[in-house]
This record gives structure tokens, sequence and C-alpha cells, in this order.
């Protein structure tokens, strides 16, 4: 796959080492710089007596890095300057045999990754039967504990609700954080982090109790539906599953998931941090199914989100889709050619026919918060109300505000453009944006 | 079923006091489910009707390419100031337009630092004023219609629009002005007025002069100050006057000298005409009023021997002083470079350090290259001393010879400070030096780490990155 600066600088740990990563981008600061089909390598003088050896190995989606440099940022300025040197000139970079240092390496990860990927050799011969009784025994653990917390969190909740919410702006941060972590111990994260989510409710200033009730009364509807989740029909339960946490393996989604072919349109992206992990959102839009999808990428520490998926560009290929009544989070399972730039944000031409997409996603499952909305030939207006895009209609969308709208203000100099976000229900969380042939990605990372 | 509001009321008092059907908490969140997702289905947008918004004029200029968007992008996302700077600079100077979705991040940084100002609005387009009309923060970019903006914007967009029809016709501009004059608050007077700076020429002298008279005291100063930039002023007249009576020049075998007799009080005219009475501790009051007077008579009054004489004088500090205050007031290129040329060895003595420091700061461009070609001939570590001051960019007709002496000086350093040297010196002369020295810089270092100096090479090899980020940052603008 070609990547482009902006990609690999989206990889830098912190502008510091993006910065730095862009002055060591030049050839003269390398030696013996090379590449293969797999990986990039070079030598970059530093102050040290000897070089640094950097390395690069682009095997799998997600690059890999190494350095000799005794920086603990990751990746280093030097892996930076290579793979940016690669980006903006491939050719500086020889086609050769990857040296004996470089051949280490990626034979290692190699060897490292077999043997994560080789089952665990049973000692004994394995028998089929016993081996399916056995994971069937240990999906049962699993649900009955994962029951045994939908039922604790339930009681819980009656226990707020008889005690009323009034007291709730009072309460310590532990009164959450130990319910939070009676979820966690009972493998539903996703309950762990939905009742993290009300924690921030209380002091989010004034109708706070309307939220609040609002958010604990889906809660419930949940709930409900977890503990009746064998009378449900499958795609549904699996709806429930994957707001539970229960996480289905990126593995069986790319063999097994539902399967769409389409030119996918790679709309908007949202990185939030959370104290230490770093999460993704990417959205994309089939452009003939108009199936929307959504990727999910986890990056713990100082580790990097993947930059596979650019936005603002689209794609042929095959999107593989966890399990669902009208699933929504997918995988790319294959990409054919190249990117080429978006001309369109493929989306709605009316704010009522993007509503009404939105109430059907709803009716499929009402166990989502955030539904992407796509709208074509929309005006951004602002007033004493705050801003809004404004269909051809006059019917408006709030927009939720931050300097994103000022930006796409900017965008439109008064002519019809087209926004993308992610609308929870009341109001439209702008990602990206298309005027006049300027793409533009709304959300900054500030880090 | 309940309504909303009989929800929530119950929600926050708790189902414990109320009357109880079996599971009260069940049904009250089952109810405030149904609530819920049936407003959020149901959600009922706004409609507006009354849109009013303008069109923003179309472009003619073009666009910069995507790479230089991506990197100004970039070091507006890292706050990266240095660039910011320098990427505007290059991009003004080539008339190339930056894509709208970056306006609001500049306006911003323009609103904080008003010197980025007149680049952004040089890169910005029609766009930007069309922008900046929405938003009164943005005052100072709002003059899409200047004669509009000055009637009715808001105070910065008021100065800005002034300043804009300065530049383009000052005497129409003044015209614009003296119709509100006289209905202009105290406030608006003192804001305005200073903007008479751009385009200055006698015919803003009657103006000023009524000016000198105002109720403000602000407003009476600024007048005399900017009268005291217009060198065909009467009141440059007075001043010029003033200082013939006080130095006479007086040829003699033994080489010239000035014969200078300050002034004994320092009359109403003259505080009238601005000259302050009260002279800072440590400084004597004659000194003081001659040194103002000085500073606002142009340096060509004075033949170059004038200077020399003066130096020798009991009265040096204050006429050098005064000279050097003139000298950066009227953009006089030859006093700067006079005054630089001999007077800086002297800098370090009483109260011309500060005078120093301005001269280097104010000095027009062009002189202060031409001082420092002409130092690196006698004195390369003034010449170094008076780059390292500045902040704007040197050309490549001075960058080169700057580097030489650079690596000259170098060589001369004591063995133990060298390395240490070096690296106060690149780092302030990073910004300024052209791109063009990039492979001097590279040889510089390989020398330098030859001969044993690592810590100088990796000072080198940064001052040499710095270089080629902006090289190639420069011809992405460009291309």
């Amino acid at each position: 796959m070609p990547w482009t600066t902006e990609q690999v600088i989206a990889l830098a740990p912190d502008p510091g080492a993006a910065k730095a990563g862009r002055e060591l981008a030049s050839e003269r600061r390398w030696t013996g710089l090379g590449r293969s089909d797999v990986a990039l390598w070079g030598e970059c003088k530093g102050s040290a007596a000897t070089p640094y050896q950097a390395e690069v190995d682009l095997s799998e989606t997600e690059p890999a890095f190494k350095c000799s440099c005794p920086s603990r940022k990751f990746p280093c300025k030097h892996a930076l300057g290579l793979f940016l040197i690669y980006a903006a000139r491939p050719a500086a970079l020889q086609e050769a045999q990857p040296p004996d240092w470089v051949q280490a390496w990626l034979e290692s990860r190699k060897a490292k990754a077999e043997k994560a990927a080789a089952p665990k050799k049973p000692a004994q011969p394995v028998d089929p039967e016993k081996a399916a009784a056995q994971a069937a025994q240990r999906a049962e653990r699993r649900n009955a504990r994962a029951l045994e917390g939908v039922e604790e969190l339930n009681l819980w909740l009656h226990d707020l609700l008889r005690e009323g919410l009034a007291e709730l702006p009072r309460r310590p941060q532990s009164f959450w954080a130990v319910i939070a972590a009676h979820m966690v111990d009972a493998q539903v994260p996703g309950l762990a982090r939905m009742v993290g989510d009300l924690s921030t409710i209380p002091n989010s200033g004034p109708g706070w109790p309307d939220r609040m009730l609002a958010r604990l009364g889906r809660l419930q509807l949940l709930l409900e539906a977890a503990r009746k989740v064998e009378e449900l029909e499958r795609g549904l339960q699996a709806e429930v599953r994957g707001a539970l946490g229960f996480n289905e393996s990126k593995e069986d989604v790319l063999s097994e998931g539902e399967l769409v072919t389409d030119e996918w349109l790679v709309l908007g992206r949202v990185v939030t941090l959370d104290e230490r992990l770093k999460s993704q959102r990417t959205w994309l839009r089939g452009k003939t199914t108009r199936r929307p999808c959504l990727v999910l990428d986890f990056a713990a520490g100082a580790l990097a989100l993947d930059q596979s998926l650019m936005t603002g560009t689209r794609f042929e290929g095959d999107v593989r889709f966890y399990p669902g009544s009208k699933p929504v989070r997918g995988l790319v399972a294959n990409r054919r050619g190249e990117y080429t730039k978006l001309e369109t944000l493929g989306g709605d031409d009316s704010v009522e026919s993007a509503l009404n997409a939105y109430a059907s996603m709803l009716a499929a499952s009402p166990f989502f918060d955030r539904a992407p909305m796509s709208l074509e030939n929309v005006l951004p207006h602002s007033d004493a109300g705050g801003w809004f895009v404004v269909d051809a209609n006059g019917v408006a969308v709030r927009l939720a505000g931050g300097p994103a709208c000022w930006r796409i203000m900017s965008m439109s100099g008064g002519r019809r453009m087209a926004v993308f976000g992610e609308w929870d229900g009341v109001r439209l969380s702008p990602l990206s944006a298309l005027a006049g042939g300027e793409f533009a990605n709304l959300q900054w990372l500030r880090p | 079923m309940r309504t909303w509001k009989e929800l929530t009321s119950l929600a926050l008092q708790g189902t414990g006091k109320a009357a109880a059907n079996p599971e009260p908490e069940r049904h009250l969140l089952d109810e405030a489910a149904w609530h819920t997702l049936r407003r959020l289905a149901g959600h009922q947008p706004a409609k507006i009707t009354r849109i009013a918004e303008t069109e923003a004029a179309t472009e003619t200029r073009p666009y910069v390419a995507t790479p230089a968007a991506g990197r100004l992008e970039e070091i507006l996302r890292t706050d990266d100031h240095e660039h910011l700077v320098e990427w505007l600079f290059i991009a003004a100077s080539v008339q190339k337009l930056v894509p709208p979705s970056l306006l609001p991040s500049l306006l911003e940084r323009g609103e904080e630092q008003s010197q980025l100002r007149a680049a952004i609005l040089e890169v910005g387009g029609h766009r930007v004023h069309w922008l900046a009309a929405q938003n009164d923060e943005w005052g100072f970019a709002a003059i899409a219609d200047p004669l509009e903006s000055l009637k009715s914007g808001v105070r910065t967009a008021r100065v800005a629009a002034l300043a804009e029809l300065r530049r383009q016709d000052p005497a129409a501009a003044l015209a614009t002005l003296m119709q509100s004059w006289a209905q202009e608050g105290g406030d608006d007077r003192t804001s305005l007025l200073p903007v008479l700076e751009i385009g200055l020429g006698p015919g803003d002298e009657d103006f000023l002069t009524k000016a000198t008279t105002d109720g403000r005291k602000e407003v009476r100063m600024i007048a005399t100050d900017l009268l005291a930039r217009l060198p065909t002023s009467a009141l440059i007249a007075r001043m010029t006057a003033r200082a013939d009576q006080w130095i006479r020049f007086r040829k003699g075998v033994l080489g010239s000298r000035l014969e200078v007799t300050p002034p004994a009080e320092c009359d109403a005219d003259m505080i009238a005409d601005g000259i302050e009475p009260k002279a800072p501790k440590g400084t004597g009051e004659r000194a003081h009023w001659m040194r103002q007077v000085l500073a606002r008579v142009p340096p060509t009054h004075w033949a170059p021997e004038y200077l020399e004489a003066g130096a020798k004088s009991e009265w040096s500090e204050a006429l050098l002083l005064g000279w050097i205050e003139a000298a950066a007031r009227f953009g006089d290129t030859r006093w700067c470079v006079m005054l630089l040329e001999h007077y800086m060895p002297r800098r370090d003595q009483g109260n011309l350090a500060a005078g120093f420091q301005n001269l280097v700061r104010y000095a027009p461009a062009a002189a202060i290259e031409a001082a420092i070609l002409d130092q690196l001939k006698r004195s390369p570590a003034y010449a170094i001393l008076i780059a390292t001051a500045r902040t704007d960019r040197l050309s490549p007709a001075v960058s080169a010879p700057l580097m030489r002496a650079l690596e000259l000086e170098f060589t001369k350093q004591d063995k133990q400070q060298r390395e240490q040297w070096l690296a106060g010196m690149t780092r302030p002369l990073r910004p300024r030096l052209d791109p063009s020295v990039l492979s001097d810089a590279i040889a510089f270092a390989d020398r330098a780490t030859q001969a044993g100096a690592t810590f100088a090479g990796a000072s080198l090899q940064a001052l040499a990155a710095n270089l080629e980020y902006r090289a190639e940052m420069a011809k992405e603008i460009l291309s």
C-alpha cells in the first residue's frame, strides 16, 4: 500500500516527534537506505558515534517499527523520518535484500506471530467432541457470569431510582467506580463503559436529570433484553451481546461476517483519548449499497492507531460486518486498487430522509448511541439559537458547537455544501465536510 | 402512560417515597425508555426559512497545493509559531491562497498576534473578509468593504478598514476620517489616529496640527508623535531650529569638535511640542531634553562629520542616543549604517545599550543588511550580533558571508567555550538565515565533527535540518 506523508505523520506519538521526524526526513542524514517488499531500513547519523539503525516492517496492515536509538517514543523520530522519506520519495530507498540486522528482526517478528497464531498443542490428541464440549462449557460459564453482572446492575439501577436521582451530583467518584469495576469483573465491559458515561452526567449542567433518566431508561432496555436474550431473534441477540461487550474475534468476522462488496467512501474519523487508551472510529459508506460501516480501532499507550483508511478518499473492496440485525460495525477485508479522492460524501439531499434513515436504524436495534449522518446541499447558519445546517427545504439540524462550525462556515462561502458527522438524536457532531473541491477533516486531535 | 415531566420529578425524589405498585422502579425506567426512543425516532427538526447570508466573491488567485495545505495544517495543529510565520510570509509573497477550512485557525492566530495580520489577509483572499465579517472577534479582517466597515463596524474593524483605505489612497482616507472626526468619541479617536502612520505625508499636517489641541491627552500625544515623523512639518522645523541653537560645529587644527550647549530649561513651547520635561532617574535633565529634540530632527540635516565630532563631546551619550532614535524613526539607512559601523563597540556604555538594541530592532532591513556586510569586514563578531538581534529574514547575499564568518569566529574561540558559543549563535540565527546556505552549513558541520567538536556538529546539523525543512516548505508553496 502506498503511504502518504499525512498518514505517516498521524502515526507520530506526539507533535514533537512529528516535527523531529520531518527534520530527519532527508536523505542526507541517512546511509544504507533500502527497501524490500515488506520492509524499509536505513542508518541515521546522530550525535552518537555509531549511527542508529531504524527499520519498518510493512508486512501487515499496521506497520511495525524498530530503532537502535535510546528514545522511548514509539515510533521514534528516526523510524518516522525513514518512513517519511519512503512516503515522499520511495525511489530514495534502494530495492535490495534486507541486510542481516533487518532480516534478523523480520524473522523474529514472523516467528513470534506464528507462535501466537499456532494453536496451543494439547498434550493428548484432540478429541473433537470433547473439545467442543469444553468450548461450550466455557461459553456457558462466561454467559452465566455476564448474566450475574446484568442482574447486579439491574438491582443497582433500581436502588438508584428508589433513592432518587437528586443526590447524584454530590456522590463521590467511587460511587460509580465500584459498580463499574464489578461489571469489568463480570466480563461485561460494555456495561462498565456505560456506567462510566453515566458518571459524567450529574455535573454536565442544566437539564442533567432529563439526560440521566433518558440514559437510564435505555440502559434498562438493554438489561431487560440481556435477561431475555434467548427469546430474541438471532440478529438482535448479536446486537445485545455486542452492547454488553462480548467481542467477536476479528478472525471470525473476516471469515464469516456478512460480506458486502462496493465502492467505499471513507467519510470521517474521530479519535478519543481515555486515560491510556486511544480509540478511533472511522466511518465508511457504500456508494451503491448506501450501507454505513463503522471501523473501530484501539491502541494502548504510545502505540499508533491504524492509519490504513484515509478519510476523504474512496476505494473498491469488500467489507465484512460483525453479526447483528442491521449491523454497522465492520472490517475492511479486502481493498482492490488505489485510493481516489472523494467528489461526494454520498449523503441525503434532505434532512427529512436522513432522519428517516436514523429512525429505521433505531427500529432495527435501539442499542447504539451515535449514527452516521451525511447531508448534501446544506448551508451552515448560526443565530442566537446556535449553529445549524439547513437543507434546501429550510429544514435544519443542530450542530454540536465548537471550532468545527466556523470551519464549515468558512468552507461554504455562503454556498451549499456537504457535511458528514455523528448524530446522537439531538445534535450532529460534524466530522468532515466537502465544499468547492476541498475535503476537510474537522476533528483535530490536540494532543 | 405518565408524561416525561412526571417521570423525571419522580426519578429525582425516588420511588421509595411514592405509593408503590409492584416494581415501581422498573415501570418508571420502561416508560422513560419508551419516551426517549419515541423522541429520538420522531425528532422534529427546526425550520429555518430566513437565511440572509451573502455569498463570498469568487477567488481569482490560485490556492496552494495539497502538500502545502497539509503542512500548514500540521503547523497550526502543533502551534509551531516559527514555521507559521515563515509559511505565511512565503505564501503571501507569491500571492497564493489558503484553503478556506484553515481560515478560522488563522484568524484566531491573527487576533492574538497582530504581526501576522497582513500576511493572513493576503493569503485569505475574499473569503477571509467574508468570514471575519460574521465574527466580532475577527474585526481586524472584516473589511470586505472598507468604507462600509469604517462607518458601521466594531472598533477593531474600523481600525483595519481605515488602514486599508490609507494603503489605497492616503488623501481620500484622511478626507473620509475628517468627515466623522468631530463626532468620534475619545476611545475611537485614540484608536483611529495612529493609523495615519500608514502613508503619512505633508497632506496630513494641518489635520494633525489641529489634533495637537485635542481635549484628550492620548490624542494630543499621538498627533505630536506623527508630526515628528513628518520631515516637512512645522514641528520638525521648530525642533531643528532648537537643535541648531544648541549644537555648533567647530573646525579646529586638532580636529573638529562640537560645541554643545543644551537648554537650561524646558519651556512651555517645548512641552507643547511633545517634549517630556521629567528626566528618568540617573539622566541629567538637560541631556534628556536635548536627546528628545535631536530624536525629532531628520538625520539628513546633519553632515556626517557631526557624528564623529559629537562622539568626542562630553554630551556624547545624549547626542548618540538622539541620533540613534532619529535614524530609526526616519528610517535613514545611511545614518543607521554609520551608527552601527562606528559605535557598536560602545554599545555597552551606560544608556547606549538600550539605544543600540532599539536601533538594531527598528532600523530598516536594508540598513541592517548593509551594516552586517560592513561589520563582516572589520568585526565579524559584531556582524553576527546584529544579525541575531532581529526577527526578520536575511537575504541570500548576507546569509552566505554570515555562515563563513560564523565558522571563522568559531575557530578563533577558546577550545573550552567554542561549542557552547556556537550553539548560542546558531539558535537565534536559525530561523533567519536563507535556506540557500544549506550546503555551507552541512560542510561546516562535517568539518566541525572531523575536528572533534561533536556537539558543535550536532547544533549545526540542527541548523541544516531547519534550513532544509524551510526549503522544502517553500518548494511546496511555490509548486
